[in-house]
């Protein structure tokens, strides 16, 4: 009598069928979520906005600083300080009003960053590009890498189980075996946060990134540093103030969704080991899920790409 | 010409605006706050400013001349390493008093204009100067109030003391305004009475009125009846620098270097 009215050829003929489904299942999860439909298209984007989609919410608020600095609203110093000139008045860009009033004593971009005021505007536009299917909500990403491979997890407890009867009865397991472990790698790949956590951008997100990129030089140097990171900005003193943030590796921690399933700009004090999406030079925007992994060059705050890790 | 080196047109320089005042137009040389500054290794706006020739003046806050006790000599020894390290042509210090009594009053006070004052800040300027590598000048502060049983005004007061030691001038014009509203001295008098002659350079500054007194804040735009004043210096004398002090609120590049330019013109005009 076969365990459970199945013969072992028939429960792994079964077991490649749930293996399978399992994995189209995740991985469709994990696509889907990066493709939502657009009601209408996403319209014009503020360069702050473009900054946080090209890079995270700290090159949201490095954009913020290089329009206030090119309007001469707030100057620079040699240690990297930011500080408003006098009587800098509103500018009407919420997220640059903000620091704005941050900057009434000098302080380093990375401290304004972390300010409650300037966290508020920039999570407002986080939203923003969620609400029009640029990002990924985080929530969302979280959901499908958590429950992406739930029909894995169901396969694979079914095959161990029917793995301990068979090989209580003395009957044979050894293909069994082998998939319980292409199972286990499977659910490994797909549920490792480091390895495969969603991109934080859709596609129209990185389609939007992509187009800003393609004009080069024909596109202004705000956009070019709110896709390509401060590094771009020529006025050097103003970089490296910009630069200065926060290391630039610690970027796509800063905005991971893996972690904190939020728009936090908090940067962890010391990056974890795993997260792989640090600088990736000059492929960080590319949506190629190989291209984000090594370290190399530095993105510059611009890296949003490999922010999500790879997809 | 009144025999101090010549230095032009500068301004105070501030780490908060250490590239600006880099980046200014008609920038001829600056002034440190000798207590701001590690005679160390020295802020790199700074080394920039003296590799490109640009005059750095010391400038102190804390010797307490005119205090009772004797000037500290960790300070000046302070403000001398400080001086050196910039290369600095000369540094300058206030006429008032600072400490009394191993109590810090955080602000620049009046000297009492005695002749027993007088005594005690002479011989804590010949102290000083016996330890500093270059020449010394006093300036005239914004008194909050002035000591009753004055023997001397406060241009003769600084005519004396510069007679008995020898140091230079420094005007401060904002200071010698904010006087006039405040306390009464008439600018032109005290013009009159100084050995302009002995005049290394000229502080301006901003300020602000409230409620009939102007605060010298640093922190405000120069108001026209400073640069008067000034227009009344140079009608006397062709300083040898003018110095813009700023020390907070800082207004954009551009309103800098309008104040500057002028300053300059009204300097140039009294030519």
């Amino acid at each position: 009598m076969h365990p459970w009215g199945l013969s072992g050829p028939e429960f792994l003929w079964l077991y490649t069928a749930g293996l399978v489904a399992g994995l189209v299942v995740a991985i469709g999860a994990r696509m889907k979520v990066r493709r939502p439909r657009l009601a209408e298209p996403p319209g014009h984007l503020d360069v702050t906005e473009l900054g946080f989609l090209g890079g995270g919410p700290v090159n949201a608020v490095q954009v913020a600083v290089a329009r206030l600095a090119e309007a001469g609203l707030v100057r620079v110093n040699r240690s990297g300080q930011v500080s408003a000139t006098s009587g800098a008045l509103s500018t009407g860009h919420p997220l640059d009003d903000a620091v704005l009033a941050q900057v009434t004593k000098p302080r380093m971009v990375a401290a304004i960053v972390r300010r409650a005021p300037v966290e508020k505007q920039v999570t407002a536009i986080g939203e923003s590009l969620v609400r029009r299917g640029l990002l990924v909500a985080p929530s969302a990403a979280i959901r499908a890498r958590r429950l992406g491979p739930l029909l894995l997890y169901v396969v694979f407890v079914a095959g161990i189980v029917r793995w301990i009867n068979g090989a209580g009865n003395y009957l044979p397991v050894g293909y069994l075996t082998f998939l319980l472990a292409a199972t286990l790698i499977a659910v490994f790949f797909l549920g490792s946060r480091n390895l495969t956590k969603p991109k934080a951008r859709t596609v129209h997100g990185d389609r939007v990134v992509a187009e800003v990129r393609r004009r080069g030089s024909g596109a202004g140097q705000l956009e070019r540093a709110a896709v390509s990171g401060p590094r771009v900005i020529e006025d050097k003193d103003l970089s490296h103030a910009l630069a200065l943030a926060v290391p630039v590796a610690l970027i796509p921690v800063a905005w991971s969704y893996a972690t904190s399933g939020s728009f936090s700009t908090h940067v962890p004090a010391t990056s974890s080991s795993g997260s792989s999406g640090g600088g990736g030079g000059h492929s960080c925007g590319s949506s190629s899920s190989s291209s984000c992994g090594s370290g190399g060059s530095s993105c510059g705050g611009g890296g949003g790409g490999c922010g999500g890790g790879s997809g | 010409m009144t025999g101090a080196p010549r230095l032009g047109v500068g301004i105070g320089w501030r780490p908060e605006i250490d590239l600006t005042v880099e980046a200014l137009p008609g920038v001829d040389f600056v002034e440190v706050l000798a207590e701001n500054i590690h005679a160390g290794p020295l802020p790199e706006s700074l080394t920039v400013l003296r590799a490109r020739g640009v005059p750095v003046v010391a400038h102190a806050v804390s010797l307490s001349l005119g205090g009772a006790e004797p000037v500290d000599a960790a300070r000046v020894q302070h403000l001398a390493a400080v001086a050196a390290a910039v290369g600095a042509p000369l540094v300058s210090e206030h006429v008032a008093f600072t400490r009394a009594g191993g109590l810090d009053s955080g602000h620049l006070l009046p000297v009492p204009r005695t002749r027993d004052a007088l005594n005690v800040l002479v011989d804590n300027v010949r102290r000083a100067q016996a330890d500093l590598p270059v020449p010394l000048a006093l300036e005239n502060i914004a008194a909050v109030f002035d000591w009753p049983d004055n023997e001397l005004t406060e241009g003769q007061f600084l005519a004396e003391l510069v007679d008995r030691t020898g140091c230079l001038l420094l005007v401060d014009v904002a200071n010698l305004y904010a006087n006039a509203v405040n306390i009464g001295t008439a600018p032109a008098v005290f013009l009159d009475e100084l050995p302009l002659e002995r005049l290394a350079y000229v502080h301006v500054a901003g300020g602000v009125t409230h409620d009939g007194v102007y605060h010298d804040t640093h922190a405000h735009a120069v108001p026209s009846e400073v640069l008067a004043v000034l227009a009344e210096l140079c009608a006397r004398v062709d300083p040898p620098g003018v110095l813009l002090e700023r020390d907070d609120d800082y207004p954009a590049d551009a309103d800098l270097a309008a104040e500057l330019a002028a300053i300059r013109a009204v300097a140039v005009r009294g030519r």
